[in-house]
């Protein structure tokens, strides 16, 4: 009953004591409970601070904070100085700079390579020939079936057999093709949702500023704010590049490496997405919504997608193209209408009517090819000395010899169509309109080509094979061919059919034809390389990944050792604060009853 | 070095993913049996193996052509064989009858050449596969018709037919109407036909010129030369083939071998990799629970 009395009166004073602390300093008995009593408090701060630490032990981007103890300031008395007892000034978090900012360089690193190395591990799945069952073995396939019509080139077996290998390559092709266009829209998702995930992340640094800037000076740490604000850094480096450094009032700026500004104290720049020319997402400032920054992003994950949509998918779509233009032995195809000015030797062109369907082709150099679709051509000789006069009037001469046109050359070089004949009706309605005049130069040989120099069952020349292209998601057995499986031009002669198989041979022989890179590689060394090089590309991009994510993981070690909660140190220091309190304690019930004993006297 | 808690989590989380991952590639390839089971696995191993099957799908493709053209070339063969004893029959019967008094017998030997004649034509006409075999290219027309007085006409051309039998290597696999019958594309050459229509009618002739039948002797030996001749350009041919084809086996047999060396897992090291891997895995699972059934200062304080 009387300790509580004691205890209540203390309380009551408690204000006092507080206040005169540091000036009062005052030694004898009451000195000797005031020591007790800031001893009690700085232990039980101790408590405190390892408390929060043991709760945080998995707590991620937690730091551990450590109590500064201080002794109070003595008193000088007659018998010297005499100590006052403890103090816990603020605690501090244990935290290594150095290594969170090398994280953050490293967390670029292995953001880009993860992006990347996901994203390359979809598109290995489109070129997948481990199987014995891609694009090579289709491919392979389709050059038998020429040798198989070599064997028989009037069999309607084999023709139709052709047809069919024939398709399943134009639409294993296109289907390869298109399925490289779905993951670049999947990457456009991801960036999409990756800057969101920046802005939002930019925000909460730019509030943690603030929550640092109020609560931090003196002796203050925003310990916790700090620990956050570290992690968001981090989450941000993974996405994208970005540089900070902290000012004085505490609060840090964000910068992308281009030097722009992300956050800046309490305030934000957001990002945005537009979409570019090619139809994909495209990282800009919201302030600057047209113009992209794609190409100064220079880590990330954005970094990692970016080029793996952008470069590497597109590459691949471009090889493909490269290759199914050299199997098809593709002309490039201009239109230069009306006029022959533009044409010199060496080129073909066409003059093709939606309603008649005739060609006018130029043949190259005098060889004698005539490439004609349907046979229903004029073939024109041109010479590579002939001048744009000599090319269009002996053209118009080709041309007139056709008796259903109309032709005059104008201006020496420029060729009038009149009279245009829709088979044999005089149409004369039609004049010269709906005549284009189509240059076609020739890319070497290719199934096309060839296939035009031969002659099919019935002795007329030979169509285009394949038609369309990857990029118009309509490559494809030419609807001729396709239609009827005696248009395949397996004859070098056209007499020689149905018995001949030069051209089926020659087509055959494509196969080992060093056609692609400039005649430096065939067919399927080209796309085997091409399988070898988006293997090369994901184990790149994986070994990447793993160094940068052992680095990461590294260095997140030495982070942890060093900021790490360690339970068994928090129960030494538990014990130690613990002991420590209950010595206070006893040193104020001691005090106690020296006063008792004091009181007693009286 | 100080640890802490976290630390030890982290150590042991990426040890057993690392673990983890690698028996899962272990067992991988024991399912699959091939080591190469996506382009970055080994990527150039990758394009290896790709060329390697396209080779062997090459290899088998000229097999094909080969098999199919030998059969042809047999086929031929028996035809020649046959063409070469009928030419012989007219042979004999030169031999035997340019002194024969009795019409009778002439006409029943002029009986007999007509009957060679028909056998030679139907010979001429023979289809393989669907298609004339010695029409030259016009393989979908009748070679030889004859009118009334057994005059034959050939339709064919001299079409050679070739067949691919490696990268580059083509070989020709027919014979025509005009190197084998007619003569006409052979250095003195002689039509079979004329010859054999020249002795039915020096046979049936009246008045009988024995001269005119044993002045046929040349010719029809010259026609027996021309077969000859045709039959060992076949031989030849049908001795390249095997020749090709032998060879082909054996590469075969070798690029079988290489994709297999490159390709597939061996299984027993495939098996002590997977049991490496798995005491690997087991091990750091042994660890990981040792770790944290450890007994911590907490158990030991009151």
């Amino acid at each position: 009953m009387q300790r509580r009395d004691w205890a209540d009166k203390r309380r009551l004073r408690k204000g006092a004591f507080f206040k005169g602390l540091e000036e009062l300093s005052m030694s004898g008995i009451y000195g000797v409970l005031q020591t007790g009593m800031r001893s009690l408090l700085a232990q039980q701060r101790g408590i405190e601070v390892t408390g929060h630490n043991i709760a945080n032990v998995n707590t991620p981007g937690y730091s551990r904070q450590t109590i500064n103890l201080e002794t109070t300031t003595p008193v000088l008395t007659s018998q010297g100085m005499i100590g006052t007892g403890v103090t816990a000034r603020e605690s501090q978090r244990v935290y290594d700079q150095f290594v969170g900012v090398q994280i953050a360089n490293e967390n670029e690193e292995l953001g880009r390579w993860d992006a990347q190395k996901t994203a390359l591990e979809r598109v290995e799945i489109v070129f997948d020939e481990s199987s014995d069952s891609g694009l090579s073995k289709t491919m392979g396939e389709f050059w038998n079936a020429w040798q198989d019509l070599v064997n028989n080139p009037s069999g309607n077996v084999e023709r139709v057999a052709l047809l069919s290998k024939s398709e399943t390559l134009a639409f294993e092709f296109q289907n390869t093709y298109n399925s490289l266009t779905p993951l670049q829209d999947d990457l456009d998702i991801s960036i999409a949702a990756t800057v969101d995930e920046i802005t939002l992340k930019a925000a909460e640094i730019a509030t943690l500023n603030q929550k640092i800037i109020e609560s931090e000076g003196g002796d203050v740490h925003a310990n916790d704010f700090r620990d956050a604000r570290d992690l968001a850094v981090k989450d941000l480096s993974l996405m994208i590049d970005v540089t900070t450094y902290e000012e004085s009032s505490g609060s840090i700026n964000v910068t992308l490496r281009d030097g722009s500004s992300l956050v800046r104290g309490a305030n934000t720049s957001e990002l945005s997405t537009m979409v570019n020319d090619s139809g994909h997402k495209d990282v800009v400032w919201a302030s600057d919504p047209t113009v992209s920054i794609n190409s100064t992003i220079s880590g990330g994950k954005l970094k990692g997608w970016i080029e793996v949509r952008d470069v590497i998918i597109p590459e691949y779509k471009k090889n493909m193209e490269d290759l199914v233009n050299g199997i098809k032995g593709v002309e490039s195809t201009e239109v230069v209408t009306g006029a022959a000015s533009a044409l010199s030797g060496g080129e073909y062109f066409t003059i093709s009517s939606p309603t008649t369907g005739y060609y006018v082709w130029y043949t190259k150099d005098g060889t004698g090819t005539d490439p004609a679709p349907g046979g229903t051509g004029i073939k024109v000789e041109i010479l590579a000395t002939d001048t744009a006069a000599q090319v269009a009037s002996k053209t118009a001469a080709a041309i007139a010899n056709v008796a259903d046109f109309d032709v005059s050359v104008t201006g020496g070089a420029t060729i009038a169509i009149a009279n245009v004949v829709a088979g044999d009706v005089t149409d004369s309605a039609d004049n010269d309109t709906g005549f284009t005049i189509a240059k076609r130069i020739d890319g070497g040989d290719g199934v096309n080509s060839l296939h035009r120099n031969g002659f099919d069952l019935n002795g007329v020349s030979g169509g285009d094979f394949f038609s369309g292209t990857l990029a118009g998601n309509n490559f494809e057995v030419d609807a001729a061919i396709a239609a009827d499986v005696n248009k395949i031009a397996a004859s070098g002669t056209a007499a020689g059919a149905p018995g001949d198989n030069a051209n089926a041979i020659a087509i055959a022989e494509l196969q080992n034809a060093l056609t692609m890179k400039s005649n430096t590689t065939t067919f399927d060394d080209y796309y085997n390389s091409m399988v070898s090089s988006v293997g090369n590309e994901v184990q790149h991009a994986g070994m990447s990944y793993d160094h940068h994510a052992a680095m990461v993981s590294h260095l997140e070690n030495y982070r942890e050792s060093i900021s790490g909660v360690s339970l068994d140190e928090e129960m030494v220091n538990l014990i130690q604060f613990q002991l420590g309190y209950d010595a206070a304690a006893k040193l104020i019930s001691t005090t106690d009853e020296m006063l008792q004993t004091l009181m007693n006297m009286v | 070095m100080r640890v802490s808690n976290r630390q030890m989590v982290n150590i042991v989380k990426s040890d057993l993913f690392r673990n983890a991952e690698q028996l899962l590639k272990a067992e991988e390839r024991i399912a699959t049996r091939k080591l190469i089971n996506r382009p970055s696995d080994d990527p150039i191993g990758m394009g290896k193996v790709l060329d390697y099957r396209k080779t062997i799908s090459s290899i088998d493709q000229y097999n094909n052509n080969i098999v199919s053209a030998k059969s042809r070339t047999e086929f031929t063969d028996t035809l020649l064989e046959n063409l070469h004893d009928l030419l012989g029959q007219a042979k004999q019967i030169v031999a035997e009858h340019s002194n024969e008094l009795d019409p009778e017998l002439r006409q029943g030997a002029a009986q007999q050449v007509e009957g060679i004649y028909d056998q030679v034509l139907a010979i001429a006409n023979t289809k393989y596969d669907g298609n004339y075999l010695f029409a030259g290219h016009q393989t979908d027309t009748q070679p030889f018709t004859n009118d009334a007085d057994y005059n034959a006409t050939y339709h064919g051309d001299s079409g050679k037919i070739n067949i691919i039998v490696g990268e580059g290597a083509q070989v020709r696999i027919n014979l025509t109407g005009d190197e084998v019958f007619t003569g006409a594309a052979v250095a003195s050459g002689t039509n079979v036909f004329d010859d054999l229509k020249a002795l039915k009618d020096a046979l049936e002739a009246v008045p009988f010129d024995p001269s005119a039948v044993s002045s046929l002797t040349d010719n029809l030996e010259k026609g027996v030369n021309q077969v000859e001749s045709a039959a060992v350009r076949q031989s030849i041919t049908y001795k390249r083939l095997e020749t090709t084809e032998n060879h082909w086996d054996k590469f075969k047999t070798s690029i079988v071998d290489m994709l297999s060396k490159i390709e597939d897992a061996d299984l027993a090291t495939a098996i002590v990799e997977l049991q490496a891997q798995e005491t690997a895995y087991e091990s750091s699972l042994a660890t990981a629970s040792k770790m944290f059934d450890k007994k911590s200062l907490i158990d030991f304080l009151g």
